[in-house]
């Protein structure tokens, strides 16, 4: 991938801390702390280290993640990454000497649950509240003459 | 005659055999220890396979057990844990379900995973030996020895 599809570059220099969105790629060189979302492409360089939970289209880690990892596409652990969290995705590369420690969930499946927005629990209807009658009808046998009234 | 270095999987000692050597014994923990290499073809279910060898899984190839072993190399199908001395590497049509401990992993673009994964190259897989009674240790220095000459 060239410079160009990275608008976005996070400098070595740069400690950010927050919530990330954007639309291309973005380079993380410095350390990011918090939560990225985006269909885009993240790329994680070798001096770049974020704590956060991803999720993305496609992720390159060459650096330190620690964090649930989710990508649409495609996840590649280059052999000088470090992650440590749980990883979803479609595709993955992992490279000879990537450190990984995590739950590992790879192929189309994994993708559409990573796509699909979390779901919310559905919450259980509400029992309609009824004050109860103070006199409740008792069911009257048939043979009996429901006019007659007990003395 | 080829020789081939393996590691003891209980000891972690490296010993030099013959490429052709079924199993041998460890001189230091005096485990009995396989050090076959393995082709999976078919299907095939086992409760362990335990070898300093290594294990292949062939494209054709669909194995259901836990496995200790040195190296994996899975083109096929595996169910099962892994705990590797050496290298994991699942191939691109290859499919695994299971846990792998494991110095070093490779995955190749298209391989299906599901499990947990520790991968670190600093990795301590053996166990630390339980304390040896006082009359086994003399035993263990003479093999020590008798392997060093």
């Amino acid at each position: 991938m060239s410079d160009n599809d990275f608008p976005t570059i996070i400098g070595p220099d740069a400690k950010f801390k927050g919530e990330l969105s954007f639309e291309k790629g973005v380079k993380i060189l410095g350390s990011f702390e918090g939560r990225i979302s985006t269909k885009g492409n993240l790329v994680v360089a070798s001096e770049g280290a974020i704590q956060a939970d991803v999720e993305a289209g496609t992720i390159t880690v060459e650096g330190e993640i620690n964090g649930n990892i989710s990508a649409g596409d495609l996840v590649e652990l280059k052999n000088s990454a470090r992650l440590q969290g749980d990883l979803r995705c479609e595709r993955l590369i992992v490279v000879d000497g990537a450190h990984f420690i995590g739950h590992c969930n790879v192929g189309s499946d994994a993708a559409g649950e990573a796509a699909s927005p979390k779901k919310t629990p559905v919450q259980a209807p509400q029992p309609v509240h009824r004050p109860t009658p103070t006199q409740a009808p008792a069911p009257m046998p048939t043979h009996i003459d429901s006019n007659k009234t007990a003395d | 005659m080829q020789e081939k270095t393996v590691y003891c999987l209980h000891c972690g000692k490296e010993l030099i055999v013959s490429i052709r050597a079924v199993s041998t014994g460890c001189p230091v923990c005096n485990h009995r220890l396989s050090v076959e290499d393995f082709t999976v073809t078919s299907i095939i279910s086992r409760t362990l396979i335990e070898t300093c060898g290594s294990v292949t899984i062939a494209p054709s190839g669909m194995l259901r057990a836990r496995l200790r072993v040195n190296n994996l190399f899975v083109e096929g199908d595996h169910q099962g844990n892994v705990t590797a001395a050496g290298k994991v590497t699942i191939t691109a049509d290859a499919s695994f379900a299971g846990d792998i401990i494991a110095h070093r992993l490779e995955v190749r673009d298209g391989a299906l995973i599901k499990g947990f994964c520790r991968i670190d190259p600093q990795l301590e897989l053996i166990p630390t030996p339980a304390p040896t009674p006082p009359g086994l240790k003399g035993k263990q220095r003479n093999n020590e020895n008798r392997l060093r000459k």
